[in-house]
């Protein structure tokens, strides 16, 4: 059995997602999908009903974490989860119900209870992914309280990483070369296309000039598309 | 589809409770073909809220409640009245 400690893996790769707010116009991640709680519910009852597993705060946290996750890892700024491992857990130590019998549990309850007031402190008008993850940190219990408790982040340097466009306090490097999709797309070998597509989806950080609509990608973003291959992984 | 007047008796519990309470009974309507909130009444005095959703049947209801964690006191088939059917057909009386 794996140690605790490896729940919260570091230098893993993932995605640098943006935010909501001004920024999350730019670099959507956050807060752009209103199908994103339908989906969410759907896919949790789906798995639950199929695995019979109880609808309890820590099985929402694996399915949550699983669907904003890439390459099996959920990055948002400071936090990278090992989603599988997550999932491991949950699998083993959750309980087994009749699927007729799945309902919110009472832990699940209290955590809706922090879903809406991190929507509240928001001042938005709609409960969005951040505002579960915020509301998943502020959870006293379980599994996620045990993964933000080792991961050592706080509640506020994830909402200060979100306010600030997702590039937390690092601003690009003064002097660093600075690339047009197109240009980015050059350096990479790829299409155009699949750079926008990288840069909505969150994976690829990127900036807009500003009053403009033409974007600009940081040559040190442009490492983040890069992952290391598994020897024997070459082809 | 028939509406439904679910009284549901929630007992004493604050506002953040109550939009919690909502927010679940939303996403979960997510599971249910045709279910649809229309809107609710909450009743201080007696802590209890009645709710009016479009459903296929008081099964249905009872089910969605069930799994939102949320109490189900009564379910019965309602039909809306609206004034506004009767405000214009006598514009004069107003």
């Amino acid at each position: 059995m794996r140690d605790a400690d490896d729940i919260n893996a570091a230098g893993a790769p993932g995605a640098r997602p943006g935010a909501r707010g001004e920024a999350a116009d730019e670099l959507p991640f956050f807060g752009r999908d209103d199908q994103f709680l339908r989906s969410l519910q759907l896919e949790a009852a789906a798995e639950a009903d199929r695995l019979r597993l109880k609808f309890s705060v820590d099985f929402w946290f694996y399915i949550f974490l699983r669907r904003l996750s890439r390459f099996g890892y959920f990055t948002f700024g400071p936090i990278t989860i090992d989603v599988r491992l997550i999932g491991d857990i949950v699998l083993r130590t959750a309980e087994h119900i009749d699927p007729y019998e799945r309902r919110y549990e009472d832990d699940f309850v209290r955590f809706s209870v922090l879903v809406v007031d991190e929507l509240k402190r928001s001042g938005q008008a709609r409960i969005d992914e951040l505002h579960f993850l915020l509301a998943f940190m502020r959870v006293e219990e379980g599994l996620t309280a045990r993964v933000f408790g080792e991961l050592g982040v706080t509640h506020d340097q994830v909402e200060q990483f979100a306010r600030t466009g997702g590039r937390g306090n690092a601003p690009v490097t003064q002097g660093e070369r600075l690339y047009s999709p197109e240009e980015a797309a050059e350096y990479l070998g790829v299409h155009v296309q699949t750079v926008r597509g990288w840069i909505r989806s969150g994976r690829l950080r990127a900036s807009r000039l500003a009053g403009q609509r033409a974007l600009r990608i940081a040559a040190s973003d442009l490492q983040s598309v890069l992952e290391p291959v598994e020897p024997g992984d070459a082809s | 589809m028939p509406m439904y007047a679910i009284r549901r008796h929630l007992g004493p519990i604050s506002r953040e409770e109550l939009d919690a309470a909502a927010f679940r009974a939303t996403i979960c309507a997510a599971e249910y073909d045709g279910l649809r909130w229309e809107r609710s009444f909450w009743n201080p005095a007696r802590e209890e809220i009645v709710c009016y959703y479009v459903a296929r049947s008081p099964e249905q209801i009872q089910q969605h409640s069930r799994q939102s964690n949320i109490p189900c006191d009564d379910v019965v088939e309602v039909t809306e009245v609206l004034p506004e059917v009767y405000s214009s057909a006598t514009p004069a009386a107003r």
